[in-house]
């Protein structure tokens, strides 16, 4: 307590601090689990392309910046070109859960159990 | 006298500081926009501590009215006004606004200006993925995206508040 009166924290701000991390936690592990991979659904703006895993090819999705190129070999997605300024995405490697996303050009990959359609949220409130 | 006492007081008229805020969280908004960021809207937001001084100092009105400018001026100095970046850091800075001072209102005595900081800037954070995920990004990414955005945005609010808490000590 004499540490918190020193830094002005109060209780509340470590509870604030802790749930929020605790969210960041949550949807960290939602993401990264989840059911069988059966597609990989590539988007971009505009676009949706859904792939039967496993596959091997390369797609092309058209993104405010250009081309952005995603190989899909057996049940794992890389970005293999991506003519955004940072390569974030590129240099993220392959993925065989969770999705990989390229911001500045708009394009993300991730996986789904079947079907296309946005997975994860099934609702947005105001 | 202070100027908080003043302001406290009635002494001192609230509309005087007003385009005074307004200033100074444009500038340093400008600033943040000239550094480099791996994300588009990956900030830490110090402009956002304007809005937590304008919070306690002048009240929610002023405090909408001053996130409401500054991510207008600086939308339009940075080029990029009705994009999507605007239209993300106009409505997450104003529901900001109204989560800290909602903080500040009922927990005063339960949260300092980092907590309240940081719960005003994992909103921000919150309402700007939801508002990605309906214009421009699927869900499904801005899942993947979201707890570094979170994870970010604590220690964005704790740097943002310690600098709330320097400028009210001082005010």
């Amino acid at each position: 307590m004499a540490e918190m009166k020193r830094t002005g924290l109060k209780p509340g701000d470590v509870v604030v601090m802790g749930l929020s991390l605790a969210l960041a936690g949550v949807i960290f592990a939602a993401g990264y689990s989840g059911p069988n991979r059966e597609i990989a659904v590539i988007s971009g703006p505009g676009v949706e392309k859904t792939i039967r895993l496993p596959d091997g090819n390369v797609y092309e999705i058209r993104g405010p910046l250009g081309v952005t190129k995603v190989e899909v070999l057996d049940r794992s997605v890389r970005i293999l070109f991506s003519p955004c300024p940072g390569h974030i995405c590129v240099r993220q490697g392959w993925a065989a859960r969770g999705a990989v996303v390229c911001v500045p050009n708009r394009v993300a990959v991730w996986f789904a159990e079947r079907s296309s359609g946005s997975p994860a949220v099934d609702g947005v409130t105001e | 006298m202070r100027l908080i006492e003043e302001l406290r007081e009635g002494r001192a008229n609230p509309a005087v500081y007003l385009p005074f805020l307004i200033a100074l969280a444009c500038g340093i908004g400008m600033l943040e926009e000239l550094v480099p960021r791996p994300f588009p809207w990956f900030k830490v937001g110090l402009a956002n501590s304007i809005s937590l001084v304008a919070i306690y100092v002048l009240g929610l009105r002023k405090a909408l009215v001053i996130a409401f400018f500054r991510t207008l001026i600086v939308a339009l100095l940075a080029g990029r006004f009705l994009s999507f970046g605007y239209l993300m850091s106009l409505s997450g800075s104003l529901a900001a606004v109204v989560v800290m001072w909602v903080f500040v209102r009922y927990g005063r005595d339960l949260f300092s200006e980092i907590g309240v900081s940081v719960a005003g800037a994992v909103v921000h954070a919150c309402v700007q993925m939801v508002i990605a995920s309906l214009l421009i990004l699927p869900a499904g990414g801005v899942l993947v995206i979201m707890p570094w955005f979170i994870l970010l945005a604590v220690a964005g609010g704790v740097v943002t508040g310690l600098m709330a808490k320097v400028i009210l000590d001082r005010l």
